[in-house]
Protein backbone atom coordinates (compact mmCIF):
# COMPACT_ATOMS: atom_id res chain seq x y z
CA UNK A 1 0.00 0.00 0.00
CA UNK A 2 2.45 2.45 1.20
CA UNK A 3 5.50 1.32 -1.77
CA UNK A 4 1.82 2.46 -4.13
CA UNK A 5 2.37 5.73 -2.80
CA UNK A 6 6.36 6.24 -3.29
CA UNK A 7 5.91 4.81 -7.17
CA UNK A 8 3.14 7.89 -7.59
CA UNK A 9 5.88 10.09 -6.43
CA UNK A 10 8.41 9.02 -8.41
CA UNK A 11 6.50 9.18 -11.22
CA UNK A 12 5.69 13.08 -10.70
CA UNK A 13 9.12 13.63 -10.11
CA UNK A 14 10.18 12.04 -13.20
CA UNK A 15 7.85 14.78 -14.98
CA UNK A 16 9.39 17.73 -13.26
CA UNK A 17 12.63 16.92 -15.12
CA UNK A 18 10.94 16.15 -18.06
CA UNK A 19 9.84 19.62 -17.74
CA UNK A 20 12.81 21.05 -16.93
CA UNK A 21 14.43 19.79 -20.36
CA UNK A 22 11.64 21.12 -22.16
CA UNK A 23 11.90 24.09 -20.06
CA UNK A 24 15.91 24.53 -21.27
CA UNK A 25 14.95 23.52 -24.87
CA UNK A 26 12.62 26.41 -25.35
CA UNK A 27 14.79 28.92 -23.45
CA UNK A 28 17.41 27.98 -25.96
CA UNK A 29 15.07 28.10 -29.14
CA UNK A 30 17.04 30.92 -29.87
CA UNK A 31 20.56 29.93 -29.23
CA UNK A 32 22.45 29.55 -32.42
CA UNK A 33 24.18 25.67 -32.15
CA UNK A 34 22.14 24.85 -30.03
CA UNK A 35 20.53 21.45 -29.80
CA UNK A 36 17.69 19.51 -28.29
CA UNK A 37 17.42 17.25 -25.06
CA UNK A 38 14.87 14.52 -24.30
CA UNK A 39 14.45 12.96 -21.30
CA UNK A 40 14.35 9.52 -21.13
CA UNK A 41 12.81 7.63 -18.69
CA UNK A 42 12.61 3.88 -17.44
CA UNK A 43 10.92 1.96 -15.13
CA UNK A 44 13.13 1.17 -12.45
CA UNK A 45 13.24 -0.22 -8.45
CA UNK A 46 12.35 -3.66 -9.95
CA UNK A 47 11.36 -6.09 -6.95
CA UNK A 48 11.03 -9.77 -7.09
CA UNK A 49 7.88 -10.43 -5.70
CA UNK A 50 7.77 -13.84 -3.78
CA UNK A 51 5.18 -16.02 -2.26
CA UNK A 52 6.72 -16.72 1.35
CA UNK A 53 5.59 -20.94 1.65
CA UNK A 54 4.46 -22.10 4.99
CA UNK A 55 6.53 -24.90 5.57
CA UNK A 56 9.62 -23.80 3.75
CA UNK A 57 10.49 -20.02 4.31
CA UNK A 58 14.43 -21.01 2.90
CA UNK A 59 12.77 -21.69 -0.67
CA UNK A 60 12.41 -18.95 -2.81
CA UNK A 61 8.88 -19.25 -4.98
CA UNK A 62 8.94 -16.12 -7.22
CA UNK A 63 5.32 -15.03 -8.65
CA UNK A 64 7.11 -12.82 -10.91
CA UNK A 65 8.09 -8.84 -10.53
CA UNK A 66 7.18 -5.68 -9.50
CA UNK A 67 8.34 -2.19 -10.69
CA UNK A 68 8.44 0.51 -7.95
CA UNK A 69 8.69 3.72 -10.03
CA UNK A 70 10.43 5.27 -12.65
CA UNK A 71 14.21 6.10 -13.01
CA UNK A 72 16.00 8.98 -15.58
CA UNK A 73 17.40 6.97 -17.81
CA UNK A 74 19.70 9.57 -19.74
CA UNK A 75 19.53 12.45 -21.72
CA UNK A 76 19.59 12.08 -24.76
CA UNK A 77 20.50 14.86 -27.48
CA UNK A 78 19.07 15.11 -31.07
CA UNK A 79 21.91 16.35 -33.41
CA UNK A 80 19.52 16.59 -36.30
CA UNK A 81 20.41 19.76 -37.93
CA UNK A 82 19.51 23.02 -37.53
CA UNK A 83 17.95 25.21 -39.56
CA UNK A 84 20.54 27.78 -41.42
CA UNK A 85 19.54 31.36 -41.40
CA UNK A 86 21.53 33.96 -43.47
CA UNK A 87 23.64 36.66 -41.67
CA UNK A 88 25.77 37.91 -44.46
CA UNK A 89 28.81 38.03 -42.52
CA UNK A 90 31.93 36.69 -43.30
CA UNK A 91 32.47 35.50 -40.07
CA UNK A 92 29.17 33.40 -39.32
CA UNK A 93 30.19 29.91 -40.31
CA UNK A 94 27.30 26.85 -40.26
CA UNK A 95 27.86 23.19 -40.48
CA UNK A 96 25.35 21.14 -42.66
CA UNK A 97 25.51 17.82 -42.16
CA UNK A 98 27.64 16.29 -39.08
CA UNK A 99 30.11 17.85 -37.77
CA UNK A 100 32.09 20.12 -35.02
CA UNK A 101 33.88 23.11 -34.87
CA UNK A 102 37.10 23.27 -32.41
CA UNK A 103 38.15 25.68 -29.78
CA UNK A 104 39.97 25.95 -27.21
CA UNK A 105 39.11 26.91 -24.09
CA UNK A 106 41.34 27.16 -20.57
CA UNK A 107 39.78 23.93 -19.47
CA UNK A 108 40.80 21.97 -22.72
CA UNK A 109 39.70 21.54 -25.71
CA UNK A 110 36.02 21.49 -26.69
CA UNK A 111 33.54 21.27 -29.60
CA UNK A 112 30.77 23.15 -30.79
CA UNK A 113 28.30 23.69 -33.34
CA UNK A 114 27.95 27.43 -32.67
CA UNK A 115 29.51 29.29 -35.60
CA UNK A 116 28.97 32.94 -34.80
CA UNK A 117 32.80 33.77 -34.86
CA UNK A 118 34.24 36.90 -34.23
CA UNK A 119 37.81 38.70 -34.32
CA UNK A 120 39.78 39.68 -31.13
CA UNK A 121 42.15 42.47 -30.45
CA UNK A 122 44.77 40.23 -32.22
CA UNK A 123 42.98 39.23 -35.28
CA UNK A 124 42.69 35.88 -33.79
CA UNK A 125 38.95 33.95 -34.49
CA UNK A 126 37.15 33.77 -31.43
CA UNK A 127 33.46 32.21 -29.98
CA UNK A 128 31.71 34.79 -28.24
CA UNK A 129 33.22 34.30 -25.08
CA UNK A 130 36.48 34.69 -26.64
CA UNK A 131 37.55 31.10 -27.27
CA UNK A 132 40.27 30.42 -29.90
CA UNK A 133 38.61 28.30 -33.02
CA UNK A 134 41.64 26.11 -33.61
CA UNK A 135 42.73 25.61 -37.89
CA UNK A 136 45.17 22.19 -38.38
CA UNK A 137 48.27 24.68 -37.64
CA UNK A 138 46.52 26.17 -34.47
CA UNK A 139 44.33 29.16 -33.58
CA UNK A 140 43.38 30.71 -36.38
CA UNK A 141 44.83 34.40 -37.17
CA UNK A 142 43.44 36.08 -40.35
CA UNK A 143 45.28 39.07 -41.85
CA UNK A 144 43.25 41.56 -43.50
CA UNK A 145 41.27 41.46 -46.34
CA UNK A 146 38.67 39.36 -47.53
CA UNK A 147 37.62 36.19 -46.10
CA UNK A 148 36.67 33.02 -47.81
CA UNK A 149 35.79 29.99 -46.41
CA UNK A 150 35.25 26.77 -48.47
CA UNK A 151 32.88 24.34 -47.75
CA UNK A 152 35.27 22.25 -46.57
CA UNK A 153 36.65 24.85 -43.73
CA UNK A 154 39.30 25.59 -45.55
CA UNK A 155 40.33 29.78 -45.50
CA UNK A 156 41.22 32.40 -47.98
CA UNK A 157 42.23 35.52 -47.33
CA UNK A 158 41.96 37.34 -50.56
CA UNK A 159 42.83 33.94 -52.45
CA UNK A 160 45.30 33.42 -50.40
CA UNK A 161 45.35 30.00 -48.20
CA UNK A 162 45.92 30.72 -44.47
CA UNK A 163 44.79 27.69 -43.31
CA UNK A 164 42.00 24.97 -42.86
CA UNK A 165 39.44 24.63 -40.32
CA UNK A 166 39.81 21.89 -37.32
CA UNK A 167 36.50 20.35 -38.17
CA UNK A 168 35.72 16.68 -36.46
CA UNK A 169 33.31 14.37 -36.29
CA UNK A 170 32.22 11.57 -33.70
CA UNK A 171 31.48 8.07 -34.23
CA UNK A 172 29.25 8.03 -30.97
CA UNK A 173 27.22 11.11 -30.59
CA UNK A 174 25.76 10.03 -27.38
CA UNK A 175 28.94 10.30 -25.69
CA UNK A 176 28.98 13.71 -26.19
CA UNK A 177 28.44 16.04 -23.54
CA UNK A 178 27.06 19.10 -23.16
CA UNK A 179 29.04 21.84 -20.59
CA UNK A 180 27.04 25.19 -21.64
CA UNK A 181 27.77 27.66 -23.98
CA UNK A 182 27.52 25.66 -26.98
CA UNK A 183 30.17 23.67 -26.16
CA UNK A 184 30.66 19.79 -25.51
CA UNK A 185 33.51 17.33 -24.42
CA UNK A 186 33.94 13.77 -25.42
CA UNK A 187 37.29 11.34 -24.61
CA UNK A 188 36.35 9.65 -27.62
CA UNK A 189 38.84 9.94 -30.75
CA UNK A 190 38.40 12.53 -33.59
CA UNK A 191 37.46 10.89 -36.91
CA UNK A 192 36.89 12.75 -40.67
CA UNK A 193 34.16 15.24 -41.27
CA UNK A 194 32.30 15.01 -43.85
CA UNK A 195 29.75 17.98 -43.54
CA UNK A 196 30.18 21.44 -45.36
CA UNK A 197 30.46 24.69 -44.24
CA UNK A 198 28.31 27.23 -45.29
CA UNK A 199 29.61 30.90 -44.81
CA UNK A 200 27.74 33.84 -44.20
CA UNK A 201 24.93 31.64 -42.33
CA UNK A 202 24.38 30.03 -38.73
CA UNK A 203 22.51 27.54 -37.18
CA UNK A 204 19.39 28.35 -35.35
CA UNK A 205 18.29 25.55 -32.47
CA UNK A 206 16.86 22.39 -33.58
CA UNK A 207 13.89 22.87 -31.08
CA UNK A 208 10.75 22.31 -32.71
CA UNK A 209 8.35 24.56 -30.35
CA UNK A 210 5.40 22.42 -31.51
CA UNK A 211 7.11 19.00 -30.85
CA UNK A 212 7.84 20.86 -27.12
CA UNK A 213 4.13 22.30 -26.09
CA UNK A 214 2.75 18.69 -26.89
CA UNK A 215 5.49 17.16 -24.71
CA UNK A 216 4.89 20.05 -22.20
CA UNK A 217 1.20 19.12 -22.22
CA UNK A 218 1.54 15.44 -21.36
CA UNK A 219 3.84 15.80 -18.90
CA UNK A 220 1.25 18.08 -17.14
CA UNK A 221 -1.29 15.59 -17.26
CA UNK A 222 0.77 12.68 -16.46
CA UNK A 223 1.86 14.91 -13.20
CA UNK A 224 -1.60 15.45 -12.78
CA UNK A 225 -2.65 11.38 -13.22
CA UNK A 226 0.00 10.65 -11.06
CA UNK A 227 -1.16 13.27 -8.20
CA UNK A 228 -4.43 11.31 -8.52
CA UNK A 229 -3.12 7.62 -7.94
CA UNK A 230 -1.06 9.40 -4.74
CA UNK A 231 -4.77 11.13 -3.48
CA UNK A 232 -6.17 7.80 -4.42
CA UNK A 233 -3.61 5.87 -1.95
CA UNK A 234 -4.40 8.07 0.84
CA UNK A 235 -8.04 7.78 0.56
CA UNK A 236 -7.08 4.29 0.53
CA UNK A 237 -5.11 4.30 3.55
CA UNK A 238 -7.39 6.72 5.30
CA UNK A 239 -10.54 4.18 5.11
CA UNK A 240 -8.42 1.49 6.28
CA UNK A 241 -7.76 3.57 8.98
CA UNK A 242 -11.21 5.10 9.89
CA UNK A 243 -13.55 2.53 8.49
CA UNK A 244 -12.32 -1.28 8.92
CA UNK A 245 -13.47 -2.38 12.30
CA UNK A 246 -15.54 0.52 13.47
CA UNK B 1 10.91 22.01 -9.74
CA UNK B 2 11.99 25.57 -9.25
CA UNK B 3 15.09 24.74 -11.44
CA UNK B 4 12.71 25.06 -14.31
CA UNK B 5 10.99 28.15 -13.13
CA UNK B 6 14.69 29.86 -13.85
CA UNK B 7 14.76 28.34 -16.83
CA UNK B 8 11.94 29.92 -18.08
CA UNK B 9 12.47 33.19 -16.55
CA UNK B 10 16.05 33.18 -18.10
CA UNK B 11 14.78 33.09 -21.45
CA UNK B 12 12.09 35.66 -20.77
CA UNK B 13 14.80 37.95 -19.65
CA UNK B 14 16.81 36.89 -22.39
CA UNK B 15 13.86 37.67 -24.93
CA UNK B 16 12.98 41.34 -23.42
CA UNK B 17 16.91 41.87 -23.97
CA UNK B 18 16.40 41.42 -27.30
CA UNK B 19 13.39 43.29 -28.17
CA UNK B 20 15.21 46.20 -26.55
CA UNK B 21 18.17 45.63 -29.21
CA UNK B 22 15.83 45.84 -31.92
CA UNK B 23 13.80 48.37 -30.82
CA UNK B 24 16.96 50.18 -30.51
CA UNK B 25 17.86 49.30 -34.09
CA UNK B 26 14.80 50.12 -35.32
CA UNK B 27 14.73 53.59 -33.19
CA UNK B 28 18.38 54.71 -35.06
CA UNK B 29 17.05 54.08 -38.51
CA UNK B 30 17.89 57.18 -39.41
CA UNK B 31 21.14 58.05 -37.33
CA UNK B 32 24.04 58.81 -39.72
CA UNK B 33 26.27 55.26 -40.16
CA UNK B 34 24.66 53.84 -37.14
CA UNK B 35 26.00 50.26 -36.93
CA UNK B 36 22.98 48.04 -36.00
CA UNK B 37 23.10 45.50 -33.13
CA UNK B 38 22.55 41.85 -31.91
CA UNK B 39 22.19 39.76 -29.73
CA UNK B 40 23.77 36.16 -29.23
CA UNK B 41 22.28 33.51 -26.70
CA UNK B 42 24.28 30.25 -24.89
CA UNK B 43 23.22 27.72 -23.35
CA UNK B 44 23.76 27.73 -19.42
CA UNK B 45 26.00 25.46 -17.23
CA UNK B 46 24.50 21.63 -17.39
CA UNK B 47 23.82 20.13 -13.48
CA UNK B 48 24.45 16.31 -12.52
CA UNK B 49 20.84 15.74 -11.89
CA UNK B 50 21.47 12.20 -9.56
CA UNK B 51 23.74 14.67 -7.45
CA UNK B 52 20.39 16.83 -6.85
CA UNK B 53 18.97 13.57 -5.31
CA UNK B 54 17.15 12.71 -8.52
CA UNK B 55 16.18 9.29 -9.12
CA UNK B 56 18.88 8.49 -12.04
CA UNK B 57 19.49 5.13 -13.82
CA UNK B 58 22.42 3.78 -11.10
CA UNK B 59 25.64 3.22 -13.82
CA UNK B 60 24.59 4.78 -16.95
CA UNK B 61 27.99 6.08 -18.98
CA UNK B 62 28.03 9.79 -18.68
CA UNK B 63 26.49 11.50 -16.12
CA UNK B 64 22.63 12.65 -16.73
CA UNK B 65 22.76 16.59 -16.53
CA UNK B 66 20.08 18.90 -17.00
CA UNK B 67 19.73 22.10 -18.41
CA UNK B 68 19.72 25.58 -16.96
CA UNK B 69 18.69 27.80 -18.82
CA UNK B 70 19.80 30.25 -21.44
CA UNK B 71 21.46 33.77 -21.34
CA UNK B 72 22.92 36.86 -23.28
CA UNK B 73 26.66 35.99 -24.49
CA UNK B 74 27.21 39.06 -26.80
CA UNK B 75 25.82 42.05 -28.05
CA UNK B 76 27.48 42.09 -31.39
CA UNK B 77 27.82 44.99 -33.44
CA UNK B 78 27.14 44.41 -37.37
CA UNK B 79 30.28 46.51 -38.59
CA UNK B 80 29.06 46.38 -42.34
CA UNK B 81 28.82 49.81 -44.45
CA UNK B 82 25.52 51.60 -44.47
CA UNK B 83 24.20 52.51 -48.14
CA UNK B 84 25.65 55.60 -48.92
CA UNK B 85 23.63 58.91 -49.52
CA UNK B 86 23.99 61.73 -51.38
CA UNK B 87 23.52 65.29 -49.84
CA UNK B 88 25.68 67.52 -51.89
CA UNK B 89 26.86 69.00 -48.61
CA UNK B 90 30.53 69.86 -48.89
CA UNK B 91 31.51 68.94 -45.35
CA UNK B 92 29.70 65.85 -45.77
CA UNK B 93 32.10 62.63 -45.88
CA UNK B 94 30.87 59.15 -45.63
CA UNK B 95 34.00 56.36 -45.65
CA UNK B 96 33.50 53.46 -47.76
CA UNK B 97 35.62 50.23 -46.35
CA UNK B 98 36.94 49.93 -42.98
CA UNK B 99 38.20 52.85 -40.74
CA UNK B 100 37.12 56.08 -38.74
CA UNK B 101 37.41 59.55 -38.66
CA UNK B 102 39.53 60.57 -34.93
CA UNK B 103 37.71 63.42 -33.11
CA UNK B 104 39.22 65.36 -30.33
CA UNK B 105 36.80 64.68 -27.09
CA UNK B 106 36.69 67.53 -24.27
CA UNK B 107 38.84 65.83 -22.03
CA UNK B 108 41.78 65.22 -24.05
CA UNK B 109 40.97 61.63 -25.32
CA UNK B 110 40.01 60.32 -28.84
CA UNK B 111 36.98 59.05 -29.93
CA UNK B 112 36.38 57.38 -33.93
CA UNK B 113 33.34 58.44 -35.39
CA UNK B 114 32.15 57.33 -39.23
CA UNK B 115 29.38 59.85 -39.27
CA UNK B 116 31.11 62.25 -41.14
CA UNK B 117 28.40 64.68 -41.02
CA UNK B 118 31.16 67.60 -39.92
CA UNK B 119 30.44 71.25 -39.47
CA UNK B 120 33.28 74.15 -39.69
CA UNK B 121 34.20 76.28 -35.98
CA UNK B 122 35.02 79.50 -35.33
CA UNK B 123 38.72 79.25 -36.21
CA UNK B 124 38.34 77.41 -39.42
CA UNK B 125 38.71 73.24 -37.99
CA UNK B 126 35.92 70.57 -38.97
CA UNK B 127 33.86 69.69 -35.85
CA UNK B 128 30.98 67.09 -35.19
CA UNK B 129 27.53 67.94 -34.48
CA UNK B 130 28.20 68.06 -30.97
CA UNK B 131 31.37 70.90 -31.54
CA UNK B 132 34.12 68.52 -30.74
CA UNK B 133 37.21 68.48 -33.21
CA UNK B 134 38.34 66.31 -36.18
CA UNK B 135 41.81 65.39 -36.73
CA UNK B 136 41.35 67.07 -39.79
CA UNK B 137 43.83 70.36 -41.44
CA UNK B 138 42.42 73.57 -40.35
CA UNK B 139 40.57 75.28 -43.51
CA UNK B 140 41.18 78.41 -45.12
CA UNK B 141 38.26 81.12 -45.78
CA UNK B 142 34.83 80.16 -46.38
CA UNK B 143 34.78 81.25 -50.24
CA UNK B 144 37.29 78.39 -51.07
CA UNK B 145 36.08 75.45 -52.69
CA UNK B 146 37.04 72.58 -50.64
CA UNK B 147 37.86 68.88 -52.03
CA UNK B 148 38.85 65.67 -50.66
CA UNK B 149 40.11 62.79 -52.96
CA UNK B 150 39.35 59.07 -52.25
CA UNK B 151 42.48 58.49 -50.81
CA UNK B 152 42.09 61.67 -48.45
CA UNK B 153 44.13 64.42 -50.31
CA UNK B 154 42.41 67.84 -49.14
CA UNK B 155 42.49 70.87 -51.52
CA UNK B 156 41.35 74.20 -51.55
CA UNK B 157 40.54 75.96 -54.87
CA UNK B 158 39.84 79.80 -54.61
CA UNK B 159 37.18 81.88 -57.20
CA UNK B 160 40.26 82.54 -59.18
CA UNK B 161 41.14 79.13 -59.56
CA UNK B 162 44.42 78.86 -57.81
CA UNK B 163 44.66 75.20 -56.09
CA UNK B 164 46.32 74.48 -52.67
CA UNK B 165 46.82 71.31 -51.09
CA UNK B 166 45.89 71.39 -47.36
CA UNK B 167 47.14 68.14 -46.32
CA UNK B 168 46.45 64.13 -46.07
CA UNK B 169 43.07 62.89 -43.79
CA UNK B 170 44.51 59.94 -41.71
CA UNK B 171 41.92 57.41 -40.52
CA UNK B 172 42.06 54.99 -37.37
CA UNK B 173 42.06 51.71 -38.41
CA UNK B 174 41.50 48.57 -35.85
CA UNK B 175 41.74 45.06 -35.49
CA UNK B 176 38.45 44.24 -34.05
CA UNK B 177 36.12 47.21 -35.28
CA UNK B 178 33.01 45.46 -33.43
CA UNK B 179 35.30 45.31 -30.20
CA UNK B 180 34.54 49.81 -30.01
CA UNK B 181 32.76 50.76 -27.07
CA UNK B 182 29.49 53.13 -28.18
CA UNK B 183 29.85 56.37 -26.63
CA UNK B 184 26.56 57.68 -27.55
CA UNK B 185 25.93 60.75 -30.54
CA UNK B 186 27.84 58.14 -33.22
CA UNK B 187 31.36 58.59 -31.37
CA UNK B 188 33.79 55.69 -30.65
CA UNK B 189 35.84 54.58 -28.40
CA UNK B 190 38.50 51.73 -28.07
CA UNK B 191 38.53 49.23 -26.09
CA UNK B 192 40.58 46.36 -24.95
CA UNK B 193 38.43 44.06 -27.17
CA UNK B 194 38.69 46.15 -30.63
CA UNK B 195 42.64 46.83 -30.41
CA UNK B 196 44.82 49.96 -30.17
CA UNK B 197 44.03 52.09 -33.60
CA UNK B 198 46.02 52.04 -36.06
CA UNK B 199 46.34 55.59 -37.97
CA UNK B 200 47.07 55.62 -41.37
CA UNK B 201 45.81 56.72 -44.87
CA UNK B 202 42.63 55.65 -46.20
CA UNK B 203 43.99 52.16 -47.54
CA UNK B 204 43.54 49.84 -50.31
CA UNK B 205 40.28 48.58 -49.00
CA UNK B 206 39.23 52.01 -47.64
CA UNK B 207 37.94 55.24 -50.03
CA UNK B 208 36.59 58.70 -48.38
CA UNK B 209 33.64 60.24 -50.56
CA UNK B 210 32.37 63.73 -50.12
CA UNK B 211 29.31 64.76 -50.72
CA UNK B 212 27.84 61.77 -48.76
CA UNK B 213 26.73 60.58 -46.08
CA UNK B 214 26.58 56.40 -45.09
CA UNK B 215 23.38 55.69 -44.00
CA UNK B 216 22.40 53.19 -40.64
CA UNK B 217 23.07 49.44 -41.67
CA UNK B 218 19.87 48.47 -40.02
CA UNK B 219 17.53 46.35 -42.77
CA UNK B 220 13.94 47.17 -40.98
CA UNK B 221 12.35 43.60 -42.87
CA UNK B 222 14.89 41.69 -40.37
CA UNK B 223 14.46 43.86 -37.58
CA UNK B 224 10.24 43.34 -37.86
CA UNK B 225 11.01 39.72 -37.96
CA UNK B 226 13.25 39.56 -35.05
CA UNK B 227 10.46 41.67 -33.54
CA UNK B 228 7.82 38.81 -34.00
CA UNK B 229 10.16 35.98 -33.62
CA UNK B 230 11.07 37.44 -30.01
CA UNK B 231 7.40 38.01 -29.49
CA UNK B 232 6.85 34.63 -30.27
CA UNK B 233 9.51 33.26 -28.02
CA UNK B 234 8.48 34.89 -25.20
CA UNK B 235 5.27 33.69 -24.67
CA UNK B 236 6.39 30.04 -25.48
CA UNK B 237 8.57 30.41 -22.69
CA UNK B 238 5.53 31.93 -20.54
CA UNK B 239 4.01 29.29 -20.98
CA UNK B 240 6.59 26.82 -19.79
CA UNK B 241 6.56 28.68 -16.79
CA UNK B 242 2.42 28.52 -16.53
CA UNK B 243 2.83 24.69 -16.85
CA UNK B 244 5.41 24.57 -13.78
CA UNK B 245 2.86 26.49 -12.20
CA UNK B 246 0.03 24.52 -12.52
CA UNK B 247 2.61 21.16 -11.70
CA UNK B 248 3.18 23.22 -8.50
CA UNK B 249 -0.57 23.93 -7.59
CA UNK B 250 -1.30 20.02 -8.36
CA UNK B 251 1.72 19.09 -6.21
CA UNK B 252 -0.09 21.55 -3.51
CA UNK B 253 -3.28 19.39 -3.77
CA UNK B 254 -2.02 16.12 -2.97
CA UNK B 255 -3.51 16.86 0.47
CA UNK B 256 -7.03 18.21 1.02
Amino acid sequence: MIRGLYTAASGMMAQVIRQETIGNNLANSDTVGFKQDLTLLQTGMERDVVRIPQKRLQQRNLIGSLDLGVLVNQQHTSFAQGPLQETGQALDLAIAGNGFFTVETPEGIRYTRNGAFNLDAERFLVTAEGYRVLGILGPVQLPEGEVQITPQGQILVDGQVIDTLRLVDFADLNQLQKVGSGLWTTEQEEIAFNGQVQQGYLEGANVQPAEEMARMVAVLRLYETNQRVLQAHDQLTGKIVNEIGT
Amino acid sequence: MLRGISNAASALKAQQLKLDITANNVANLNSTAFKKKEVQFKDLLYQDIAKRGNAVLPGTEKPVTAGTGTAMSAIRTDTRDGLLQTTGRELDFAIIGPGYFCVLMPDGTEAYTRAGEFQRDREGYLVTPQGYRVQFPQLPAEEQELRISEDGIITATTPTGEVTILGQVMLAYFNNPAGLVHLGGNLYAASPASGAPQIAQPGPHTRIKQFALESANVDLVSEMTNMILSQRNFSLNARALQTLDEMLQTANNIRR
